[in-house]
Parts: C-alpha cells; structure tokens; sequence
C-alpha cells in the first residue's frame, strides 16, 4: 500500500506547521481519504544512505562471531551476509526476496557493537527486515 | 561534575587493558574506556615480543637481546629492555592458559598459512604444535572452513623444513553446518551439542576423531583450526586426545580469532578481578584542557564521552591513551592528513603523502611506523618536541617509530608501553 519512504499520510500538506505527521491539517478535511493510513503514527524518516556504511565493511566477521544466533542456529546466515551483503545484493536486482533468515535476528545489536568499521548493521537488518514483512510475508498469517 | 577516577585509560585493546591492570595492581583508581572491541579478537592470540629486526634479519632466537640493538625512536628503547621484562611478568601473572615464559628464547608456532612465526607467549592450546617438536604431525582441515587449507599448509611446512614429517587432510565437519557458520559455531558444536552422524547422536568430538583416525598413520600429533571450544576449550582437546590417542594442537588463523577472542576476555577478567571501572561501547568525543603556565605544559582536565547525544564529562589526574594505530583507529588518516582524533596530538608525516608508502606492496611503509612521538616518559611531543600535555602518556600502536607487522611486535610494544605508561600515571597519583 504506502511506501516505506516519503512522508506519511500520501499528499498530505505538512507546509503550515504544526499539525501531527500523519493527520491532515484542519481544514483538509474527511479523516476517510483513501489515501490517510491510519497506522502511521510517526512521520516517515527517510531511507537511510546505507552505502558508505556498506562500504565501511572489510569482512572481517567479527560481526558474526559476536552473533549470538548465529552461535546456535544452522540456518542463520549471520550479520555479514544478512547486512552488508544482502544489501549490496538488493541494489540490482528489482525483485530480490529477502532471505526469509532475517526473522531470527534478535536485534541484539552486538554486531554494531563488535564492527570495528561502523558499519550500520542493525540499521541494514532492520531495513531488510521491513522490506521483508512488507512485501514477502503473508498478511494473514498469524506473524504478520 | 564529572565522573572522577585518579587514572583514566582511553583504549581497551592489550596496551589500554596492560595499562590499567598495571596502574590498579600499584594501587592507583582506575577507569577504562573502550569504544570497540580490541583487535585481539582478530589477531592470532599469540603474544610476541620481537621476531625479526627492522632490516628483516631473522627469525630471531632471543628478543631480549637483540632490543638494545633498536633504533633510538622504537618504543622498546623508550621504555627499556626492563620494562619489556615487567610487562611480560605481569602478562604471565594475570593471564592464564599461557606458555613460553619458561625461556627466554622465541617459540617457533605454524599458522594456518604454513607460515612460522616466532612469538614469546602462546596458548596452551598450540603447544603441542611448536615447529622444534620432531614427532609427526597431521594436518586436519574441515570442508566449508576456507580459512586452513591443511593440505596446502602441511606443503608450505616441508618446504620450510621444518624438522618433522607433515601431512595435511581435509575431512568433513560432523553435523549439519551451513558452508560459511561463524567459528563460534564450530566451537560451540564441540563444545557441547550432540551431532547425528549415520542416524545416532554422539559427541561432536568423538565423532570428529573417528574421522580423522583413518588418516593417522603414524603422526603423533593432529593439528586442527583454532575453533576447538569456547566455553571449554581444554575439556574439548583432551576428548579429542583421548578419542584419537594422539596429541592434539590448534592452529592459530586469521580474523576472526577465537583464541584471539579467548585472550582478550581473560585480560578484562584480570582487570575487573583487579578492581578497575570498566565501561565500553562509547567513544570519547572532546576533552577540556588547562592552558600551559610558565614552562609547564598543558594538562587534560576532562574528556567528553558520548552516550546517546549527551557529552558526559569523565576527569582523572593522569591519562593513558591506548587507542591503536591505524587498524585500530587511534590514528586517522585521509588524504590531507594523519591524525590522532581524540587529544588532536601531533603525528610526524611527511607532508606528501606519496611518501607515505614505497611502491612495492611488501615494501618497507613508513606509514606502518606512524604514530606519536613520546618523551622518555610515554609524554606525546608536539611539532617541536615538548610534551602535549603533562598528564597523558600514550602506549601501544598509537606510538610511532616501529612496523608491528614486519617486526613481528605488536604485542609485545602494548604490553611494554602499556606497562610502562599504567605504572608511571599509578606513581605520580600515589
């Protein structure tokens, strides 16, 4: 439905200040515009620019072997592929699926810690994770 | 108000965590910072002093006496061949599971390149393995672990001439791993889970053994990757032992580093056992300093740390800064400029950086000796030789003057500066 950028609230003006993201100034009238969603409460932040920090990783895993899923749980990719590496693989590729493993990330956030590069790992997982829930995952099942 | 402590360390890699240990056990109060994990976690987990000389003689039998023979500027003559000695004591005390301090002579270890490195001080976990034992020696390398190629390392140990007969063989790991699981993994499968090798549960150990039984032959000794336990790394060797009937070694390799891993949670045990404030996970961002009067240099009068937007000022009378040198990112660099980002010291570079490296990619960098120019007692100089400020010392890769990788002594320089700097700041706060 909405995109995952962009203000929320579709054509909603925001110029004359003040009024909550999300909810049309006075005078815009019919809470009932088709293009009002309802769930968005906080104003959309834009995309994060996610490639310097891509850029940033030199592979050294200490990302992974600071992982405490990938620890445990032989389906787990671990934070290298699941950020740097996914992510350089979305860029091309139109209808790239993201890997269904992003679901067991804890978001722990012990990879951010561990990347001596800074590399935004948490950042690149969740934004992975959301495209996920919103495009691959089953809005009547019982997750969703 | 600030968060006081009486000596405040900047760094917690081996020199920022071998200063603070030094500084607590001579009384002082000590606090650590440490915005990253320390590089140890990629770094072999052996501890070297020195292996070959600056003009690449060696690899050299006895570091102790071959330090007076060092360049002026290299941090071995800044502190002395004692404080080596006292740093390496205090090494040996707090950390356990070492070997080496038996002798003064370099132990010779294979790496999971085939390669040999001297090295003072090695786990007890790749004793088995030193390159003067004579007993026949087989490689094992695991499928998915790209990492050790034993076959090819075994082949890089003949040619060497090692005084042993050596094989390599690459077996199947025992269990489901996916192709790239994290050496974490590998050892927590050994550590303790259960693996279904031909449809029964048995311990991954055993059942690792009954797979590289049929490759023995006559060696006395399996030498295996560095993923052999982390909870219990000596529970999982003497399985394999017993299970083989053959001494059994780890091979130190590359980033990542479990006993690299291993060694840098033994030393923040010792300090915490030692009674320091450890905080990690925020940087220093700013510091206040006390404008120099009459003569006297300036001194740091607080930092600044970061948490979560909010600048908190932490003082201390006596500061360590043990940032690292350009991996660790205690030196920045673009293509201006070199820098020290947290006190701003001065770092001597030539001005074009063209000069900054020679053209072949084994040449002799000068950039891998950049760093901070210290007085007699740690003290950064400025661009014409006085101290920075009166109160901060520096220790480890942050220091200029030596090429750690060359020299085969980046361990042994945090250790001694480390020392060196903890004990001078603990002294004057006494």
């Amino acid at each position: 439905m909405s995109d995952s950028t962009g203000p929320a609230g579709g054509g909603a003006d925001h110029s004359s200040g003040g009024s909550a993201p999300g909810v049309p100034e006075t005078g815009a009238t019919d809470p009932t515009e088709a293009d009002l969603d309802a769930t968005a409460v906080f104003e959309e932040g834009e995309d994060f620019d996610l490639r310097p920090g891509a850029d940033s990783c030199y592979k050294c895993s200490a990302c992974d072997v600071s992982c405490p899923v990938a620890e445990v749980d032989d389906d787990f990719p671990g934070p290298k592929f699941q950020g740097p590496e996914q992510w350089r693989l979305k860029q091309n590729e139109e209808d790239y699926g993201v890997d269904e493993s992003v679901m067991d990330c804890s978001n722990c956030m012990r990879c951010d810690d561990a990347c001596p590069s800074g590399v935004p790992l948490s950042q690149m997982h969740n934004t992975a994770r959301g495209q996920y829930v919103d495009g691959q995952m089953s809005r009547l099942s019982r997750e969703y | 108000m600030a968060i006081d402590s009486e000596v405040l360390v900047v760094g917690g890699g081996l020199a920022g965590l071998t200063s603070a240990l030094a500084a607590a056990r001579a009384g002082a109060d000590v606090r650590l910072l440490s915005h990253k994990r320390s590089t140890l976690r990629s770094a072999s987990g052996l501890v070297d002093v020195l292996g070959y000389t600056p003009d690449g003689e060696g690899p050299l039998v006895d570091p102790f006496e071959a330090i007076p023979e060092l360049p002026d500027r290299h941090p071995y003559r800044t502190v002395g061949v004692g404080r080596v000695r006292e740093g390496l004591a205090l090494f040996d005390d707090a950390v356990p599971g070492y070997r080496g301090a038996h002798t003064d002579r370099n132990a010779l270890v294979p790496t999971h390149g085939g390669t040999v490195k001297p090295t003072a001080r090695y786990p007890a976990s790749t004793e088995a393995g030193l390159a003067s034992d004579a007993r026949g020696t087989l490689l094992v390398g695991f499928e998915a672990l790209t990492d050790f190629d034993a076959t090819h390392a075994a082949a890089h140990l003949r040619a060497a001439g090692v005084p042993f007969e050596a094989r390599g063989v690459t077996v199947r790991f025992p269990g489901d791993l996916r192709a790239d699981a994290a050496v974490t993994r590998y050892a927590t499968v050994l550590d303790g889970d259960k693996v279904t090798v031909d449809g029964r549960p048995i311990g991954a150990p055993e059942a690792l053994a009954e797979r590289v039984k049929p490759h023995l032959g006559d060696a006395e000794r399996v030498g295996f990757p560095a993923v052999l336990g982390d909870d219990d790394p000596g529970g999982v060797r003497k399985k394999l032992v017993d299970a083989l009937g053959a001494a059994v070694f780890e091979v130190p390799m590359g980033p990542p580093s479990l006993p690299g891993l291993r060694l840098a949670e033994r030393l923040f045990d010792a300090l915490d056992a030692a009674g320091a404030s450890i905080e990690t996970g925020n940087p220093v961002v700013g510091f206040e300093a006390d404008r120099a009067g009459d003569g006297d240099a300036a001194r740091v009068d607080r930092v600044f740390v970061d948490k979560n937007g909010a600048e908190i000022p932490y003082a201390a009378e006596q500061y360590v800064l043990a940032t690292g040198g350009l991996v660790g990112k205690g030196l920045e660099s673009d293509r201006e400029a070199v820098r020290e980002p947290v006190f701003g010291c001065h770092v001597p570079h030539p001005e074009d950086r063209y000069e900054w490296f020679e053209d072949g990619a084994f040449g002799d960098h000068p950039f891998a000796r950049f760093g901070v120019e210290t007085d007699a007692d740690l003290r950064p100089l400025d661009g014409r030789g006085r101290p920075e400020f009166g109160n901060l010392r520096a220790a480890g890769a942050v220091l200029g003057g030596y090429d750690f990788a060359a020299e085969k002594s980046g361990s042994g320089v945090s250790i001694a500066t480390g020392y060196a700097a903890g004990r001078s700041a603990a002294e004057v706060v006494a």
